[in-house]
């Protein structure tokens, strides 16, 4: 964990920040939450403080019977009263905030997650800085309700329990304070030590955690069978990472063994209940300075003083330890776009596209693509092929506006597509990505990806020309059926080919004048593929077609194929033009081709 | 919370001494210092507050001397101060050792199991779910469990003595105690059925409010979010799960207010007030108790309370200790279904003949992926298997392993069942390219040897065979590169092609009579596939070779073609047979090679033909 030096300020500021969304959701729950507290802890002085000094000293000073009973009738009453309030809050009130608080900040986090540029996904770098914020959302609800509690607690504690102290004896004070200076100064110095041995385990753990996982995961059940050998291997790793901590343990020991007596008996032990009680009797039983129910009472609750004190000791790291996760959710929230649109209106004809000079870089140095010249006119078909790794898909985003160009520029009938309204733009696209998903929710929902009102019958039409009619009908739910097993055993898992024809159903069922498909058969068996190619044709026909796919038998009807290569294009043309040319196509095709006679 | 699996108190109880038998065989030591720590725990607390105090304090009232006093103190110091360095030691010393060992110790038990079970449990749900809950955490719950036996015993032992110290200031007291039994066994108990009945009904919304989550944060769903309106349907979603659980409290709400007053009045309030009224009664009024008893009480009541409970919690802690002791042993005790009979036969030298003789398998009951295949092939020649998805073609590679045994029927290498080869020896007759292969974190070399034995030439000439040699010599270590980020975030990671070649390599590098490859080019392009088909081609001359591929392309080269449909054998013969035949296989392979050789391209074709290019 970094140390900052976060000043008192902002760690403040941080902490009220989401107490604010917390009480703006909930200011009812959150002020009945805090004189719950409040109440709860006087209670619990009167009770174990004050009570029991009265009650004995009553008996010390032979008072009246009435006195100890009249005053312990009174705790019963305040007791009930309690009880049932502090009930309902924990069974009400509190558990309806909870889940409430949680949505009001992650509402926020969500809404700022949609706008974010596709680039905070793929880089792992900002990923790690901004999208995992809003994996602690609701770690940071817990963390500042659990702090506002503990000032509440301590400090209506450390003023009853050290007023208490200072009215009966101020002389106990000093052994508490003393007792909790000391303790606090060597669990430092502890967590120091431990600190260390944490580091020193943690790439072990790693090492041993991997093992662990190896032999879990049902993905390399397999594996271990085939090559028996090999859990040898992992078997030894696993006997030297195990002997390895516990050389580190036993290094440690002696050190922590010092510190934690300095911690536990001195500090502790012998102040509080050696030195402290020999005082208190002292001043009892020598000095007859104070009744013995004071002795018995200041001994016992010495711990709680001491504990609150430790409280507030710990309140300001708590405390800055969520300022640093707000810090992160207030850059995630500051972030802004770089993907923005403009105001201009997407003209009401057919679109063609056009690529001038574009290149493109994730990182500034590494040029993805390069020198990308293209003109995707109305109704076009063209197909994209090249080696892994060659940027097809890259292309594909930038197309799509997930990505700005780094070089160059691409227009929409001829203006700059970053003059477009964005979401208007992007609706010109019907999209089925290689690494599409499936959601949780009905096969309906699935193809339209939106609540709004539709016709099934043009949700089924997509689905039928995508292949899934045969399937369809085998669904007792038909358009209903849930789809993956996330929420219910009887929701469908699809099969590969099946999932990803409902994909390619996604896109044309969109109506987009322009579609695109990559790599859209690699899970399809050769009939579903060959479907797929004959759909293709029959739908490009009034739309513009772009696809991505290895399986040249595919691109190759194609009205222009583009082949790629280290981010270039370096062949463009017909099937028949480039087989002309007997280039790096030609090859692909005679190798993938020449196989079947 | 989760209630898995109920089970009898006897069983649970069974569990617990299995549990403890278990951690005593791993580490006596950590077993012995546990008992001793829970007793000193306990002794401490009791002897302390009760007997020490009352002392010192009746000493006080009978006005002896200050000295005496310190020194009895003092004298009592030295047993704490023991007592505490034990305690340490314990906790910093010892523990973290014991802690190693035993988590080294059962885990490699454990392992070994996982290892040898049959890979069906892996693909059985039920199983499954139950193995990854016992191996979770397994080491700090099986100590967990073991220290819970120590706490319900000690913490019975102090409640006996708690209760006698009560009984020994005055008889009545102990009749006190009633009122916080009653708290814990009735209250407790309907309060645990209410937050179990509670956590059922919510539990549906909470898993979707995760799994919205989910979608907002992994990159999986990213593109989805941005290009299209499916956003609206998460965030509806997430709402009505919120409102759904807000439900769910209300219904609880009125019910569980009332317990938990119950719960607590009875627990503590009853117990306090009632003996400070009684003992404040019996002082003053009666006369009868000294103050330095009175004085103690208040701490031996808490005391009681405490006791009680501590002792409750174990007793409910100990079933559910049991559910995962139960797990656990379950999973250690499984007796392998895929075993190996009495005097297995060694393996033979050289393959005649693959037989399948009437088989039947399916991976669930009454759902058969074969039912009744038949088929046999001779030593040395090429199988290709062909057949839509979920045709049944990695379901034979599977029973060919050996990796799954047949419901019915039989398979026979050398005419001789493969249940009586010795597994281990008999699965070294096959080396495989699978699909969904795995790579290690371990280096190049590691990956392709697999723990066996073969020299460096070997390696390399594997990569080489592969096509991966340009890959492995562009990485910073060529073959001793760690190819993970396993334990490095800056790690290599090979791309989804170069890392299908790596698992060819592993398959080329182990030399035994039966290859098979099962998918084993999807990721690659055109070029590299079309190499990696031809180093397969050379590989697998002489060999027995089976072949799965979508790639129909790859089937012409096989001396027979097996197509599967429904779990049989529809079309068999070799690719000119069946094209002649002109049924199923001949639709499929045409209509993949249509798009490669229409008719009016013969022209182009034989262009190609005339500039050499290979065909």
């Amino acid at each position: 964990m970094k140390k900052q030096n976060i000043s008192f300020t902002e760690v403040l500021k941080n902490n009220i920040y989401i107490l604010k969304i917390c009480f703006k959701e909930c200011p009812w729950h959150i002020a009945y939450f805090i004189l719950m507290n409040i109440v709860s802890e006087i209670v619990m002085f009167f009770e174990w403080v004050f009570g029991i000094k009265y009650v004995l000293e009553s008996v010390e000073y032979n008072y009246p019977l009435s006195r100890p009973i009249t005053f312990l009738c009174i705790m019963l009453a305040v007791h009930t009263v309690n009880a049932l309030l502090s009930g309902f809050c924990w069974h009400n009130i509190w558990q309806k905030a909870q889940p409430r608080m949680q949505k009001a900040i992650k509402t926020i986090l969500y809404e700022k997650a949609r706008t974010l540029d596709l680039e905070c996904y793929d880089n792992p770098q900002y990923y790690d800085k901004y999208v995992l914020t809003i994996n602690e959302a609701n770690n940071l609800i817990n963390r500042a309700t659990q702090l506002l509690q503990r000032i509440i607690t301590s400090v209506v504690n450390i003023v009853l329990y050290g007023g208490f102290y200072l009215y009966e004896d101020k002389i106990s004070v000093l052994f508490v304070i003393s007792s909790f200076a000391l303790t606090y100064i060597f669990s430092i110095l502890l967590n120091k030590v431990d600190f260390s041995r944490r580091m020193d385990c943690n790439p072990i753990e790693r090492r041993r955690e991997y093992i662990h996982r190896v032999h879990y995961l049902a993905d390399y059940a397999k594996e271990l069978r085939l090559n028996p050998e090999y859990t040898d291997v992992l078997n030894r790793s696993f006997s030297d990472a195990n002997n390895e901590l516990e050389a580190i343990n036993r290094k440690y020991s002696s050190k922590k063994f010092g510190l934690e007596f300095l911690k536990t008996y001195v500090s502790d032990e012998f102040i509080i209940q050696v030195l402290f009680l020999i005082y208190l009797v002292y001043r009892a039983a020598v000095m007859k300075a104070i009744s013995y129910s004071d002795v018995v009472v200041l001994f016992n609750s010495a711990r709680r003083l001491k504990s609150s004190l430790k409280s507030i000791a710990e309140l300001f790291p708590y405390a800055q330890e969520t300022s640093l996760y707000v810090d992160k959710m207030n850059e995630f929230l500051a972030y802004k776009p770089n993907i923005t649109g403009g105001n201009e209106n997407i003209p009401n004809n057919e679109h063609t596209i056009n690529l001038s000079d574009v290149g493109f870089s994730y990182t500034g140095d590494n040029y993805v693509l390069n020198d990308i010249d293209l003109e995707i006119k109305p109704n076009d078909k063209i197909a994209i092929v090249g080696y892994n790794g060659a940027g097809k898909t890259t292309l594909v985003k930038l197309l799509m506006r997930l990505y700005d160009t780094t070089k160059g520029t691409i227009s929409l009938d001829g203006k700059n597509i970053s003059e477009y309204r964005l979401s208007e733009y992007r609706n010109l696209f019907g999209t089925a990505f290689q690494d599409f998903r499936i959601f949780a929710c009905s096969l309906r929902e699935n193809v339209t990806l939106s609540i709004s009102e539709t016709d099934d019958t043009e949700i089924i039409n997509a689905l039928d020309h995508a292949g899934m009619k045969r399937k369809l009908s085998a669904l007792k739910d038909g358009l209903d059926t849930q789809l993956t097993t996330e929420f219910s055993e009887d929701g469908v898992n699809l099969s590969g080919g099946e999932a990803q024809k409902t994909v390619i159903a996604r896109a044309f069922y969109q109506k987009s004048p322009i579609i695109i498909l990559d790599e859209p058969s690699a899970a399809l068996d050769p009939i579903s593929e060959y479907e797929l190619n004959n759909l293709i044709m029959e739908e490009g026909q009034s739309r513009t077609i772009i696809f991505i796919s290895h399986r040249l038998s595919t691109t190759r009807n194609a009205d222009k194929i583009i082949m790629l290569e280290n981010g270039r294009i370096i062949e463009s043309g017909s099937h028949f033009q480039l087989l002309e040319q007997n280039g790096k196509y030609a090859e692909m095709w005679a190798a993938q081709a020449g196989q079947y006679k | 919370m989760k209630k898995d699996r109920e089970i009898s108190l006897k069983q649970a109880i069974n569990n617990n001494i299995y549990a403890f038998r278990l951690l005593a065989s791993v580490s006596k030591t950590r077993a012995f210092h546990l008992i001793m720590t829970s007793a000193l725990y306990y002794f401490d607390w009791i002897f302390y507050s009760a007997v020490f105090m009352r002392f010192v304090l009746q000493a006080i009232e009978q006005q002896k001397s200050f000295n005496e006093i310190l020194y009895f103190i003092a004298l009592v110091s030295l047993i704490f101060i023991a007592v505490t360095l034990y305690q340490i030691y314990v906790a910093n010393v010892s523990d973290p050792v014991t802690n190693i060992k035993i988590y080294h110790r059962l885990y490699s038990k454990i392992y070994k199991k996982a290892e040898s079970v049959e890979l069906s449990c892996y693909e059985n749900a039920d199983f499954y779910n139950k193995y990854t809950m016992a191996i979770d955490k397994a080491d700090t719950r099986i100590i967990e469990t073991v220290e819970n036996i120590a706490r319900i015993v000690m913490s019975f032992a102090a409640l006996i003595w708690a209760t006698s110290i009560m009984f020994s200031i005055d008889s009545f007291l102990v009749f006190f105690i009633l009122f916080p039994i009653a708290g814990n066994f009735i209250f407790g108990n309907m309060m645990n059925k209410l937050y179990y009945s509670r956590y059922i009904d919510s539990v549906l919304y909470q898993r979707r409010t995760e799994y919205v989550n989910r979608v907002m944060y992994l990159s999986d769903f990213a593109k989805e979010i941005r290009l299209t309106d499916v956003f609206s349907i998460i965030h509806r979603d997430y709402n009505d799960a919120v409102k759904g659980i807000e439900k769910v409290t209300d219904k609880y709400s009125r019910r569980g207010t009332v317990l938990s007053f119950l719960q607590t009045y009875f627990t503590y309030t009853l117990i306090f007030e009632g003996v400070l009224l009684y003992g404040s009664y019996k002082a003053i009024y009666n006369q009868s108790m000294p103050f330095a008893d009175l004085a103690i009480l208040t701490s031996v009541m808490s005391m009681v309370s405490w006791a009680l409970i501590g002792f409750t919690e174990s007793i409910m802690k100990t079933i559910e200790n049991g559910i995962f002791v139960q797990n656990l042993r379950s999973f250690l005790e499984y007796e392998n279904k895929i075993t190996d009979c009495d005097d297995p036969l060694p393996i033979p030298q050289k393959i005649e003949s693959i037989e399948f003789r009437n088989v039947k398998f399916g991976y669930k009951k009454n759902k058969p992926i074969l039912n009744g295949l038949s088929f046999k092939i001779n030593g040395g020649s090429r199988a290709a298997l062909v057949g839509i998805n979920g045709a049944g073609k990695t379901t034979i590679i599977k029973l060919i392993l050996r990796l799954y045994d047949v419901e019915d029927g039989e398979i026979l290498v050398n005419g001789v069942n493969i249940k009586k080869y010795k597994l281990s020896e008999y699965r070294r007759l096959f080396s495989c390219a699978f699909q969904d292969f795995k790579i290690f974190a371990d280096s190049v070399s590691g990956n392709i040897s697999m723990g066996r034995d073969i020299s460096d030439n070997e390696i390399s000439d594997a990569i080489l065979r592969a096509g991966a040699k340009s890959d492995v010599d562009a990485l910073a270590n060529g073959k001793d590169t760690v190819i993970s980020r396993e334990f490095d975030d800056k790690g290599t990671i090979l791309s989804g092609g170069q890392q299908q070649k790596i698992a060819a390599a592993r398959a080329f590098s182990k030399r035994s009579p039966v290859k098979i490859f099962d998918e084993p080019s999807s990721a690659l392009d055109p070029i590299a596939e079309y190499n990696m088909f031809q180093s397969i081609l050379k590989e697998s001359a002489g060999y027995t070779t089976f072949f799965i591929s979508h790639r129909l392309s790859s089937a012409r080269s096989a001396d027979i073609i097996y197509m599967l449909e429904n779990g049989q054998i529809i079309e068999s013969g070799t690719h000119f047979d069946l094209i002649k035949k002109d049924g199923k296989y001949a639709e499929m392979y045409n209509a993949q090679a249509k798009n490669y050789l229409a008719d009016s391209d013969y022209n182009e074709y034989s262009k190609l033909i005339k500039r050499g290019v290979e065909t």
